[in-house]
């Protein structure tokens, strides 16, 4: 994976987008987040990219996807990503503060790549998003598209 | 009723006891006369034979001693005839010439016999003769004696023939003798009046005389004929002595003559039995042989035969009549003996079968009849006892019947044969039902009072079609009756009878438990309608709070993110914060510790609605698995594990595991900080399940709380001396109890706690 390629974070808490992007800020990788606040434009990012500009603009990384969300929720973004071929290889983490086992259950069932409960200290949250980041942009080897 | 064969026994035993007399009497009747008849026909036909015999022999006995005598009169015959024939010769063959009486008076000096000389010629004419009579008698007539005359003549011979007589005593015997003259133109013939004193003894050979001795031996002969060969009767009788014998004679004598043979002829008529014999006596051939032998002639009276022969019949024909009236009357008295008291029997029989259970049979002379009568007597016992149960079951039905609060009916077709009061009461109106009324008539009436005409009277009189009377049936019948709704319960069922089929109705008012039914069912509904709020109303509820657990792992716990994000923004951009470091620890414990509890409680709450997934558990694994972790985490006292072999579990393997760990870390976290802890497990069978227990060396506690701890937020410590939200054991127990199973504990402070739990 390309070090360029970017971040995609889909929150509409803007508290929590401002963790996000303070820990991202911390770890030293904020130019490289796209933030949406709500599904429907990150779809319509993604699928745009996707077909108006295939090949110039590469598909994101790694989505951090939000579940309680306004309109649409987390899973529903998911579900539609999963059922685009274009967006069904993006790696999809779901940053969540819900711990319900319904909640894990459904997301993987969607097709989720990570699970990840936000965690309460700003350090371990911060590790947390590194090691994702590092593990997806780093460790794991995708097939080129 | 049975077919009655009309032969009583009197006349059966009568019919076949004189039939066996009758055929006994008959046959020895038969038998004998047979046998008296065969004899009596036996005796007659050999005293026949005998007569026959008798003369036949004598006969030729007579006819022998004849021929001796007449042999003596051949030489001096012979002799003569030589004379004869010499004078002939002389004479040179003219008989005229020869002195015929010179000739007689040489013979008889010569010979001492007076004879006769006779010259018959060719022709058969007698042509010279000393017996003057004769002369010129023709031979020729008698075809036989001339052709023998003949064969004579052209022969040399001397031929004497036999002397010849009549039967009759007395009459003339003479003797003749032939021989042909030397030229054969003639036959000398000579004859002899045979008057010697042997012609008397010849006399007492008499035939007449034999026939009369025969007769008079022999009764039954009426008369004895003697016939020669030429039909000519010989024994002086005058309807023979003309020699006209009837045609049927003549041929009857012919085959007997001709058969050598004898012949019978019965003339039952005229009680005459004739019988023709031949009697040979032609010894020799002589020329007059034809003439000598003979046929007997005897004519039986059988008069006498007959009437022995009737008479027998007669005598025996009176035995069998009157042996057979005499079997008619002993089969009579015999028969009468025997059915007399048979009949008695049966007519008091009769008298039970009509109903006269107390008479008693008087006893009979014959052991059969009363074995009969013992036989009748234990059968009158056995009905009367039965007729005693069935009226005590009768009168035990009768007074069920009667008081029975069901209305009961008997139906026999379309007739009520029986009604109890609760029938009457409930059915009658206007007009009183009572047995005999028919169905039909009383079924509008019924139909009005109970308002339901075409529903009850149209079920009561139509079910119990034939093909269905064996069956019973069972409706339910709402119905108004006297202005009320009644709930009517009716069953047919069969009524087996001599007569038929009966049916029997009963109705039972079950209004009152079908109203009592009517309220439950109307209870329930409403019952089932509040179940259904409730269920609804929890379900709201069971909404609500998932959605306020998910609102407390969601919402409540952003907040606090944010205020740890804000903390570390206000640790990292205040220019000094050596001053509140305290407090920042202080906020940093409290943040920690309210996550922790919403991450409990969530978990406390997730745990009753997780489907259980049961397999089977090795609890040694487990546990050691479990050891394993909490070890690396061991920052307190020292901790020594026991684990004795622990039996295999089923059940939620994440639950279990969850379980445990909560309960072995439990028991590390409450370790005595002064000494030596020890926390050791086991398990054993108890009852039929697996107990497992865990033991500690803890810090324990105050046993009266033994029972509270597993409540949620139940604290034993204060919070802050040791950790944890005080949900762990809530979860334990629940994830227990879930399984089936129980769990309870048992503590000293200062010594260790012992929690005891099986999963059922």
């Amino acid at each position: 994976m390309n070090q360029s390629l970017e971040l995609v974070l889909i929150e509409d808490d803007p508290h929590d987008i401002e963790i996000f992007l303070n820990v991202v800020e911390w770890i030293g990788m904020n130019d490289k987040v796209r933030v949406f606040s709500d599904g429907r434009a990150a779809l319509d990012y993604l699928q745009k990219r996707e077909t108006k500009q295939e090949g110039k603009n590469p598909l994101p990384g790694v989505i951090f996807l939000d579940l309680k969300m306004p309109l649409m929720n987390g899973n529903e973004v998911l579900q539609i990503l999963r059922s685009d071929p274009h967006t069904a290889r993006i790696p999809v983490v779901i940053l969540t503060s819900s711990s319900l086992d319904d909640d894990i259950r459904q997301s993987y069932a969607f097709g989720s790549n990570s699970y990840v409960v936000k965690p309460l200290e700003f350090e371990k949250f911060a590790d947390t998003i590194r090691d994702i980041v590092n593990y997806w942009r780093n460790i794991n080897v995708r097939p080129v598209t | 009723m049975a077919k009655y064969s009309e032969l009583t026994i009197n006349s059966a035993l009568m019919i076949s006891i004189t039939i066996f007399c009758i055929v006994v009497i008959i046959t020895m009747t038969f038998v004998s006369y047979t046998e008296t008849d065969r004899n009596l026909k036996s005796i007659y036909k050999k005293e026949q034979l005998s007569a026959e015999d008798l003369f036949n022999k004598s006969s030729i006995y007579i006819h022998r001693a004849y021929k001796l005598w007449d042999r003596t009169y051949n030489p001096p015959m012979e002799m003569s005839m030589q004379v004869v024939s010499g004078a002939y010769n002389r004479s040179g063959g003219d008989p005229a010439s020869m002195n015929l009486s010179g000739i007689q008076q040489a013979i008889r000096s010569l010979t001492g016999f007076s004879m006769n000389i006779y010259l018959i010629d060719k022709d058969g004419i007698i042509t010279k003769t000393t017996d003057e009579p004769q002369q010129g008698l023709d031979f020729s007539r008698y075809p036989e004696f001339f052709s023998r005359l003949n064969d004579i003549r052209n022969k040399t011979a001397f031929v004497p023939d036999e002397i010849v007589t009549g039967f009759v005593k007395g009459s003339p015997h003479k003797k003749f003798a032939y021989q042909p003259t030397g030229d054969h133109r003639y036959v000398i013939e000579l004859g002899i009046d045979v008057e010697d004193e042997l012609r008397n003894n010849r006399n007492a050979l008499s035939y007449e005389d034999l026939v009369m001795h025969v007769m008079k031996e022999y009764p039954s002969i009426n008369r004895i004929h003697m016939i020669n060969s030429l039909f000519v009767p010989d024994i002086g009788k005058e309807d023979y002595q003309n020699e006209t014998l009837d045609p049927f004679t003549r041929a009857t004598v012919s085959w007997v003559f001709d058969h050598k043979s004898r012949v019978e002829i019965a003339d039952p008529d005229n009680h005459t039995l004739t019988t023709y014999f031949y009697i040979p006596h032609n010894i020799d051939q002589s020329p007059a042989s034809a003439y000598q032998d003979l046929i007997g002639k005897i004519i039986f009276d059988t008069r006498v035969g007959d009437e022995d022969i009737a008479h027998n019949l007669m005598v025996h024909l009176i035995l069998g009549i009157s042996g057979s009236l005499a079997a008619i009357l002993v089969g009579w008295i015999v028969s009468r003996r025997l059915s007399t008291p048979i009949n008695r029997i049966v007519d008091e029989i009769d008298l039970i079968a009509c109903g006269d259970l107390n008479r008693d049979i008087s006893p009979s002379s014959h052991p059969e009849l009363n074995r009969i009568a013992d036989a009748i007597r234990s059968m009158v016992q056995h009905i009367r006892s039965m007729i005693q149960d069935l009226e005590e079951s009768e009168s035990r039905y009768r007074s069920l019947f009667k008081s029975s609060s069901d209305a009961i009916l008997i139906i026999d077709g379309e007739v009520i044969r029986d009604i109890n009061p609760a029938a009457v009461s409930l059915l009658s109106g206007e007009q009183e039902i009572m047995p005999g009324v028919n169905i039909n008539d009383i079924c509008k009436p019924i139909g009005t009072i109970i308002g339901d005409e075409a529903g009850l009277c149209a079920k009561v009189t139509s079910v119990p079609s034939p093909e269905n009377r064996v069956f019973a049936r069972e409706n339910e019948l709402s119905t108004i009756v006297n202005g009320q709704l009644r709930h009517l319960n009716i069953l047919y069922s069969p009524v087996f009878a001599r007569s038929g089929t009966m049916i029997q109705v009963r109705i039972r008012d079950i209004t009152a438990s079908y109203n009592l039914q009517e309220e439950i069912k109307n209870r329930n509904i409403i019952l089932e309608n509040q179940i259904q709020e409730r269920t609804q109303a929890l379900q709201m509820t069971i909404e609500d709070l998932n959605a306020f657990t998910y609102t407390i792992s969601h919402d409540l716990r952003a907040p606090l993110r944010r205020m740890y994000a804000d903390m570390h923004h206000l640790k990292q951009h205040l220019p000094d914060i050596s001053d509140f470091l305290l407090q920042f620890t202080r906020i940093h414990e409290n943040l920690k510790f309210m996550d922790n509890l919403i991450r409990d409680l969530l978990q406390f709450s997730q745990m009753s609605r997780q489907p259980l997934i049961k397999n089977e558990i090795n609890m040694n694994n487990l546990v050691a698995g479990i050891i394993t972790e909490i070890h690396e985490g061991l920052t307190g006292p020292d901790i020594r594990f026991q684990v004795n072999d622990l039996k295999a579990a089923y059940g939620d393997y994440t639950l279990i595991r969850q379980a445990l760990f909560n309960l072995i870390s439990n028991a590390v976290k409450f370790s005595d900080a002064n000494r030596l802890n020890e926390i050791s497990m086991g398990s054993s069978l108890a009852g039929g399940e697996v107990l497992y227990v865990i033991k500690d060396t803890g810090i324990g506690f105050n046993n009266e709380y033994a029972g509270r701890i597993f409540d949620v937020f139940y604290r034993l410590h204060q919070t802050g001396e040791y950790e944890g939200t005080g949900v762990g054991l809530a979860i334990v127990k629940r994830i227990i109890t879930r399984h089936g199973g129980w769990i309870e504990a048992d503590s000293e402070e200062g010594k260790g706690t012992i929690i005891r739990f099986s999963l059922g």
